[in-house]
């Protein structure tokens, strides 16, 4: 998984279409956003005060398209990363 | 719309969860457009006054509540919830969210008073207990995402979670005072706290009628802070980063409106559901916005009722009888124009007191002072008190305010309406003792104990930091064996500068995990750290106490409130500080051995002030054990001033700050005093008050004097301009009074300039008479009993351990004063250090030695310790292992120090050696189960015993050197008895020239010299260049030495600069005044290092010699 993907977004900052692999999906519903965290600890050099948020948040977006669901990681600006596929959300 | 007020918040002074400082948050508020802001603290109110000072000052509304946990019947956690107090209902919410902390700390308080305190997690409180509490509405609990509701929500079972909620409901029936707590920190959907849980929390809610109130459960200012955050869960769990379950993400802030608004949205989805939810929130907060002077007291002093004390009457009229009758005690032989002096002076200050009402409160301490006079222990006054007649004649002071020149209004004035601050120096030993008093005499509902919060400092951050990222014991300890007194948050500028830090600065290079560390230490600096017992500190109040403060168990069997001592004032509290000092339990233990041991009774307080050996032995600058005067730099001062008077001392105490040091306030005074330089007082008006210190301002009483002699301003008046001075506001009003008044009076542009710049700088420097003339005292008497009665004094020193300095010092010092040391026996020794009369071969007197105490031996059990003294004479060895019964490891190493060795000698009458000894100790340590000495055997069976004849001790056995000796004394009492540690060493000390310690007094200036010894202090004191130089104070039983490193010096040393215990520096001597001299150091040498380098140079040298011959 991963590699990098490239989003477009509306007007309220909303994925609404998205390439990965070639393929360009389209996003049907609403997309669910949430922010999860990442490891600092293991993985980041600095974390002196002030860039806290970045090595520490990350933010998560979750896709419906018509091949099946899609998570998205969305690190920093023009940066995401497809974390996974699935059929069928867990709630 | 209104703006937000967030209700759930966690200030720093929640303990290792919240990251921010109460102040900074409602400063943060403020700017955010909040007009309130609640504080609620888990498990208690301990940021609350903070809080409250902070929004009051700053204009915003406080609120207050609390983040407790909630135990369901059975004791199972019902998930942690948020309960406010209302305010505006003269302190009624107040009263009862005190009540609900106090009630949730119950279960910690162990039955034994003596026993350690309940596990944290026993903190909660029921919730049907919850429920009672707050059956006048007077409070509102929250439940949120977190709850057994929220738990059920997020897993989907929605009937269970109804189910669940009217179990609540059920019990907190009054009207407004239960409400649900929607959060989102937009979390992965499904899990607990994302908007999907909050949207079915307000569903549920809408569906019971039970009103929503939207929060963030705050926990820091910035989504930055999340970071400190994970260190402290990190050090909360005593777990590594990754090994506990971490915070979601970084969404626990203090976020804008805006943000509240939006997250509403998310969260209902319709626009109009989440203005009503900021309606019912703002309507919360709205009932909970607190008035704090009738609320909480604020302040407003307090103290014990009439009826408390004891007095019936006008508490003023009862003051002034009991103040007369001092006269009489005080003044027994006063002259009338004393007399006079004495009375009007007491009129004075009568009419100030009555004038600010506080007449209960002198009536309180003068009685806590009678009650610890008539349980005989030994007790004085600190601080400016000792300025106050009426303190003195109550007899809660020990200095003669007159006599000492001090003045009132240095204590006490109408200027100030807050009550004054009376400090007590009592026995450390004693001091329980007196706070179990206090509680009796007044009431538990009267008195609490208060806590102190102890903060992050360089290392303790750097340890709790390394615990967090995983980092092993050993590898911390390498680093915080060489972080020596810098701030948590300068630990990256440290590792710059520092030559004892180059080998981590080079680690941090190069290691990702080292340069984390420096990261997240800096930002643990001055966070709370523990909060803890004050160890000093009494409140006492009326019978509203317990309504005004939470309590929580102590540790000492007496409740301790959750308020430390800068939330005293703004509540009105009255906080009595009953000091524990080591030298008053050592002077009272001297004094009851003087008596025990000659049959004299020494009244110490009534000794005169002015013996003259006392000073002279002061001014050798042997002040080991001496209060306050002991310290290496306060050893150069003595040797610099030479005292001759009690009011020298006074103001050499004074002195010794870091701001008369760097104000150049010492070297004009000692210059003025030794004559080696005319005193300058600036103005003939002004000599009458520094003539005591040669032109010198140096006293907060003489500032004060100044600008009322030259503004004519009254002594309560100046005593407030000297206090704004350090106020950079009012500075500049001062200026202008004074320059104003100056004018008028004729003094000239140029003294004022001068006055004025001296005053300007006083800020810092000065220092308050009392406070030196009330420390003189056990300084002066410290001296007096180490002057006169040595042994007595030293056998109190060791007891008590009152001072700076290992415990192998004072034993130097004791030989060196010529009291020996008996070493710990069997027969003589108990659990104090007791003073025994020697017989001297050919001399008709005795001497007096100290006899050491069996609480020496490491590891030696209270139990063991009892039985030894209760069983006491033995006649042998084996009758001294039957009948004290010792453990294996105390019977030997009773053994190995030589405890043993007279009861050997006693039953053979022959001479044995320590050999001999430790044979017949491995002996009897070798049998499996001891056999009971029955008294009604005649004789022991011996019959399972595997060796001869017992009486006789085995013989032939080597005994033990005498570098072994001091070796096994080192180790199992940390104290070199039978010869000074150094003295092993010293072929090679001779062979290098090595100089005693003792000697150096006597040689030029700018000598070369080789000085060693242990090291007994290690010191930086804040200098006037900035620059850190490094003070180290080394024993090598001649005396002490003292050598000064600076940069150069530290950079050549820097890997033995702080931790290397014996110790040979080099350098040139420097004399520093009549008696002072110390060494400017240029290198330093391990000197065990040196001593195996110098062994193995001493075998070659052998060896070549011997092919020579």
């Amino acid at each position: 998984m991963g590699g990098n993907v490239v989003v477009s977004l509306n007007q309220t900052g909303e994925p609404v279409e998205f390439n990965w692999q070639g393929a360009s999906y389209r996003v049907l519903e609403k997309p669910v956003r949430w922010f999860s965290r990442r490891q600092w600890w293991a993985e980041a050099s600095r974390v002196q005060r002030g860039i806290g948020k970045e090595v520490l948040e990350v933010e998560m977006w979750r896709l419906q398209t018509n091949a099946g669901f899609v998570e998205l990681m969305h690190p920093a600006p023009n940066e995401w990363r497809l974390v996974r596929t699935y059929h069928s959300p867990n709630n | 719309m209104n703006n937000f007020t967030h209700l759930h918040v966690a200030s720093a002074f929640s303990g290792h969860y919240g990251v921010t400082r109460p102040e900074q948050m409602a400063e943060a508020a403020l700017a955010s457009g909040f007009s309130a802001l609640a504080i609620t603290d888990r498990d208690g109110l301990y940021g609350a006054v903070k809080h409250i000072g902070a929004c009051l000052q700053l204009g915003l509304a406080p609120i207050i509540g609390v983040d407790l946990n909630i135990f369901d019947d059975d004791g199972s956690s019902l998930g942690r919830c948020v309960i406010l107090a209302h305010g505006n209902n003269q302190g009624a919410g107040w009263a009862t969210l005190c009540k609900i902390v106090s009630v949730a700390h119950e279960k910690r308080k162990p039955s034994n008073p003596n026993a350690k305190l309940g596990s944290k997690k026993d903190i909660g409180i029921g919730r049907r207990m919850l429920s009672e509490l707050m059956a006048n509405g007077n409070c509102t609990l929250l439940i949120g995402p977190d709850s057994d509701v929220g738990r059920q929500v997020v897993a989907g079972n929605r009937q269970l979670a109804s189910a669940l909620l009217e179990n609540w409901h059920g019990l907190f029936k009054y009207p407004g005072s239960f409400g649900i707590e929607i959060v989102s920190h937009l979390t992965q959907p499904g899990s607990v706290f994302s908007s999907l849980q909050a949207r079915r929390m307000v569903e549920l809610a809408d569906a019971n009628k039970i009103p929503a109130v939207l929060t963030n459960a705050v926990r820091y200012l910035e989504p930055d802070d999340a970071v400190t955050a994970d260190v402290l869960d990190a050090a909360r769990h005593l777990e590594a980063l990754g090994l506990l379950e971490e915070q979601p993400n970084a969404q626990a802030w203090m976020k804008p409106t805006q943000k509240m608004l939006a997250l509403a949205i998310e969260i209902t989805e319709d626009r109009g559901r989440a203005l009503e939810l900021f309606e019912v929130t703002a309507k919360l907060a709205e009932r909970c916005r607190l008035d704090p002077p009738n609320d909480c007291g604020w302040g407003k002093p307090k103290t014990p009722e009439q009826s408390a004390l004891g007095i019936t009457g006008n508490p003023f009229e009862v003051l002034w009888q009991k103040a007369h009758a001092g006269i009489e005690r005080y003044y027994p032989d006063a002259n009338d124009k004393l007399l006079q002096q004495v009375q009007h002076r007491l009129g004075q200050e009568l009419i100030t007191i009555n004038k600010l009402g506080f007449a209960t409160y002198f009536l309180t301490v003068a009685d806590v002072a009678q009650m610890i006079r008539d349980m005989k222990i030994r007790s004085q006054a600190r601080g400016s008190g000792a300025g106050s007649l009426v303190n003195y004649l109550l007899g809660i002071s020990g200095v003669d305010p007159i006599e000492h020149d001090l003045l009132f209004e240095r204590f006490l004035s109408t200027e100030r309406s807050s009550l004054p601050d009376i400090d007590i120096d009592v026995e450390s030993a004693r001091r329980h003792d007196i706070y179990r008093a206090i509680f009796k005499r007044y009431g538990s509902q009267r008195v609490t104990l208060l806590s102190m919060q102890s903060t992050y400092r360089g290392r303790g951050a750097m340890r709790d930091s390394g615990l967090a990222l995983g980092l092993d014991d050993e590898e911390i300890d390498n680093i915080a064996k060489n972080m020596w007194r810098f701030s948590a948050r300068s630990f990256r500028g440290a590792i710059a500068t520092k030559p004892e830090l180059a080998e981590f600065a080079a680690a941090v290079e190069e290691d990702r995990r080292m340069n984390l560390l420096v990261d997240i230490t800096e930002r643990l600096d001055r966070l709370p750290r523990h909060i803890s017992m004050h160890p000093c500190g009494v409140i006492l109040g009326d019978a509203s106490l317990l309504n005004l403060t939470p309590v929580e168990p102590s540790g000492v069997g007496l409740p301790m409130s959750q308020f430390d001592k800068d939330d005293m004032d703004p509540m009105g509290m009255l906080k009595l500080d009953v000091l524990g000092v080591r030298m008053q339990s050592a002077m009272a233990y001297a004094v009851r051995e003087i008596a025990r041991v000659s049959g004299k009774e020494l009244d110490l307080d009534a000794v005169a002030r002015d013996d003259a050996a006392t000073f002279k032995a002061i001014r050798t600058t042997n002040t080991l054990g001496i209060f306050q005067i002991e310290s290496p730099g306060q050893r150069e001062l003595t040797g610099k001033h030479q005292p001759t008077q009690f009011n020298d001392l006074t103001i050499q105490i004074s002195l010794f700050r870091p701001g008369p040091m760097k104000g150049n306030m010492i070297a004009p005074y000692l210059d003025g005093r030794h004559g080696f330089a005319k005193p300058d007082f600036i103005h003939k008006d002004l000599e009458p008050i520094l003539r005591e210190t040669w032109g010198v301002v140096i006293f907060h009483e003489h500032v004060i004097r100044i600008l009322n002699v030259m503004t004519g301003c009254g002594l309560a008046k100046a005593d407030e301009m000297r206090r704004s001075l350090e106020n950079p506001r009012a500075n500049h009003l001062v200026q202008k009074f004074f320059r104003t008044q100056c004018a008028a009076r004729g003094y000239s542009q140029a003294v004022v300039d001068r006055v004025w710049s001296i005053l300007e700088g006083f800020s810092s420097f000065g220092f308050c008479k009392a406070h030196g003339a009330a420390f003189a005292l056990p300084t002066y008497q410290s001296a007096w009993l180490k002057t006169h009665h040595p042994a007595e004094f030293m056998a109190g020193l060791f007891t008590h351990d009152p001072g700076m300095y290992p415990r192998r010092l004072l034993l130097s010092e004791a030989r060196r004063l010529g009291v020996e040391l008996l070493p710990i026996d069997v027969n003589c020794s108990t659990d104090e250090y007791r003073v025994e009369k020697i017989r001297v071969e050919k001399l008709p007197a005795e001497k007096l030695g100290v006899r050491m105490s069996l609480t020496e031996v490491q590891g030696i059990s209270e139990a063991e310790v009892e039985r030894i003294i209760a069983e006491q004479p033995f006649i042998d060895v084996s009758d001294f292992y039957l009948r004290a019964k010792p453990s294996r490891r105390t019977m030997e190493r009773l053994a190995l120090v030589g405890a043993l060795d007279s009861v050997a000698g006693i039953s053979a009458g022959e001479v044995f050696t320590r050999g001999d000894v430790m044979a017949r100790v491995r002996q009897l340590n070798a049998i499996k189960k001891r056999p009971t000495a029955r008294e009604d055997q005649p004789t022991l069976d011996f019959s399972t015993l595997n060796f001869g004849d017992l009486e006789q001790l085995p013989t032939g056995n080597q005994d033990m050197s005498i570098t072994e000796r001091v070796q096994y004394e080192l180790d199992i009492l940390h104290l070199d008895v039978s010869q000074h540690v150094l003295e092993q060493y010293r072929p090679m000390l001779d062979e290098m020239g090595v100089i005693n310690s003792n000697e150096l007094v006597g040689l030029r200036n700018k000598s070369e010299v080789l000085v060693a010894g242990v090291r007994v202090a290690t010191q930086t004191p804040p200098m006037r260049s900035g620059k850190r130089v490094v003070f180290i104070t080394l024993d090598d039983g001649t005396g002490c030495s003292d050598a000064t490193f600076f940069d150069e010096a530290q950079s050549r040393c820097s890997h033995i600069l702080f931790n290397t215990k014996l110790v040979i520096i080099s350098g040139k001597t420097r004399r520093t005044g009549v008696r002072g001299v110390s060494i400017m150091a240029e290198n330093a040498w391990d000197l065990k290092e040196l001593w195996n380098q110098w062994l193995i140079a001493v075998e070659d040298r052998k060896q070549a010699q011997d092919l020579y011959v």
